[in-house]
């Protein structure tokens, strides 16, 4: 993986992008590392397109905002579209599958394309966990999981400490599944 | 996994927010406004638990006059807007200056003008900061580049205001308001916090506005045995209002000198990248975080560039600047507005067609790319 990951974290409103975005950031910082953490703020309805970024770096962020992503999580068919082209610049992109017909943020009918491009059922897991708003933290226990960027054990604690007892645990529920998931699939950075 | 409490993630308001009470500050009142807010709902949520107030006002008007009102009770008093809430508070943040009520402002620049667009920022409040109120003063205005400095520069904010007996604005933006990063957070006693002077005890002669040690005189507050009168009016040293040339010349000559001269207490222009440079950038806030990139990749691209960063934007650093610019080939300044900072630079006496202006007026944060860029451009000339 690349020393500074570039993050942008992209779907609909009512994912919870902004709140992935920012517990994905702490644990970093938890983990000893730098991070910076932004979203667009101002009118988004729940279903519009929304985003959050994510820098996590071994050394000082300078520029805090992504100019540039190497690092996508695509939630939506939207997100998708606006981030195909990233794995041939060498970037990551995480997409969300369609496995499901009750699935509405899915893209329907891509499997895994490449190495670089991912995709995986995260709409249909989220549902499967009980818990269809961690699907962003659902697509982010895929990426540590197929990056290590993060330990797994620091968005754990981060994830406790922004959630009351109970919402933590269907959220842990939502991040282990994503773990699973990840680890199941082949590294692309192997 | 032991944690290190000291270290917390934080959105720049939040860091202002805290801040500000690590510096002492006990009493906030403010009204809502986007991109400030999250100072005003920490501020509610911290202060109480540590025996200050809180106050939500009917609007900004309110907010700086109970703020001046607080401050010479004693406390040290915060509040925080944008641009529309401190073009209302102008003429109060002129009642401070006069009054020498020390207090901060933290103002987190949104694009205008008017109300513009609530949720994104600018940097286009330099000079409203600088001249909004009428007359002639002096003002100290700093500006934070990182949710860090948020944090260390509302505490240095208040130190000055304390040390100096003023208002002091603080300048931040709606994306470093709502950026999140690292911030090492330090105790009241790991730091050096200045509180102000105060009278020691009741003399027949004691004067309250009397110049004290660099012009800055020693008040008692609102309550103390001393009695303090205040008014916006020219006063004398007593207090007492007049309309003698004398009295109005030596006060307001006062009360510029105590800010131009006390420039060795404010922060230091910070500097990066090559030592022997061919193009100075000048930035501030936000803009000196892409200008930073965008000399670090000219750096590695073989290009002698060096950003110099301004902490304190007023009082002008102008011998910092002449200094900084006078072997450059160009001085390239990058701001989120028309050119304000850069109108300044010109004022310093460095070469007209040398300084350069690198403008985003327009909502959106300068990208290193395109200062980048305009470091190329002037290369070719």
């Amino acid at each position: 993986m690349p020393e500074t990951c570039k993050i942008m974290l992209e779907g609909s409103g009512g994912q919870g992008l902004g709140l992935g975005g920012k517990i994905l950031a702490e644990a970093a910082v938890a983990n000893g590392l730098n991070a910076a953490q932004s979203q667009s703020y101002g009118a988004q309805a729940r279903g519009g397109f929304s985003s959050a970024e994510v820098i996590i770096s071994t050394q000082e962020i300078v520029f805090p905002l992504v100019d540039e992503p190497n690092t996508v999580i695509a939630l939506t068919s939207q997100a998708y579209e606006r981030n195909k082209g990233l794995p041939e610049k060498g970037g990551l992109l995480l997409y969300n599958t369609v496995n499901s017909r009750s699935s509405q943020t899915g893209i329907a009918g891509r499997s895994t394309i490449s190495a670089r491009a991912l995709g995986f059922p995260f709409s249909l897991e989220a549902q499967n966990a009980g818990n269809p708003k961690g699907i962003t933290l659902l697509a982010i226990g895929t990426l540590l999981a197929l990056t290590d960027i993060v330990k797994a054990g620091y968005l754990e604690e981060t994830l406790r400490d922004n959630f009351s007892p109970s919402i933590a645990e269907a959220n842990l529920d939502c991040f282990w599944q994503g773990l699973t998931l990840g680890r199941k699939a082949k590294k692309p950075w192997c | 996994m032991k944690k290190d409490d000291s270290i917390k993630f934080l959105q720049g308001n939040e860091a202002c927010a805290l801040g500000g009470i690590t510096a002492g500050a006990r009493f906030f009142a403010g009204y809502p406004i986007s991109p400030a807010s999250e100072i005003a709902e920490l501020s509610s949520l911290l202060l109480p638990q540590r025996g200050g107030i809180y106050l939500q006002m009917e609007d900004e008007i309110a907010s700086i006059a109970a703020v001046i009102g607080a401050s010479l009770g004693g406390m040290k008093a915060f509040t925080s807007t944008s641009g529309p809430g401190l073009s209302l508070m102008q003429e109060n943040i002129g009642f401070a200056i006069m009054a020498e009520a020390p207090c901060v402002i933290i103002n987190v620049q949104r694009f205008g003008p008017s109300t513009g667009v609530a949720t994104r920022p600018g940097q286009a409040d330099v000079m409203a900061a600088r001249w909004g109120t009428h007359g002639d003063h002096g003002i100290i205005v700093l500006a934070p580049t990182s949710v860090q400095e948020c944090y260390d520069l509302t505490i240095e904010a208040f130190n000055l205001a304390e040390a100096l007996r003023t208002p002091v604005i603080l300048l931040t933006d709606a994306t470093l308001a709502h950026l999140r990063e690292k911030v090492v957070t330090k105790t009241d006693k790991e730091l050096s916090i200045i509180s102000r002077q105060k009278p020691h005890q009741v003399t027949g002669d004691y004067q309250p506005y009397r110049p004290g040690p660099n012009g800055v005189p020693v008040l008692p507050d609102f309550g103390d045995q001393n009695i303090l009168r205040i008014t916006g009016l020219v006063h004398d040293h007593d207090g007492y209002s007049t309309p003698k040339p004398q009295t109005a010349g030596d006060l307001v000559h006062r009360l510029l000198q105590k800010i131009e001269g006390a420039t060795g207490l404010m922060p230091t222009p910070r500097y990066f990248g090559s030592n022997d440079p061919e193009i100075v950038i000048i930035s501030f806030g936000i803009s000196a975080r892409s200008s930073r990139e965008a000399v670090n990749r000219a750096n590695d691209q073989g290009v002698k560039a060096r950003l110099m960063q301004l902490p304190t934007i007023w009082p002008f650093p102008e011998e910092a600047v002449r200094n900084a610019c006078s072997d450059a080939k160009a001085v390239l300044v990058a701001e989120m507005n028309s050119g304000q900072i850069c109108r300044e630079v010109r004022a310093c006496g460095i070469q007209r067609e040398k300084v350069v202006g690198v403008n985003r007026a327009d909502t959106a944060v300068i990208t290193p790319g395109e200062i980048l860029q305009a470091i190329k451009e002037v290369m070719i000339l």
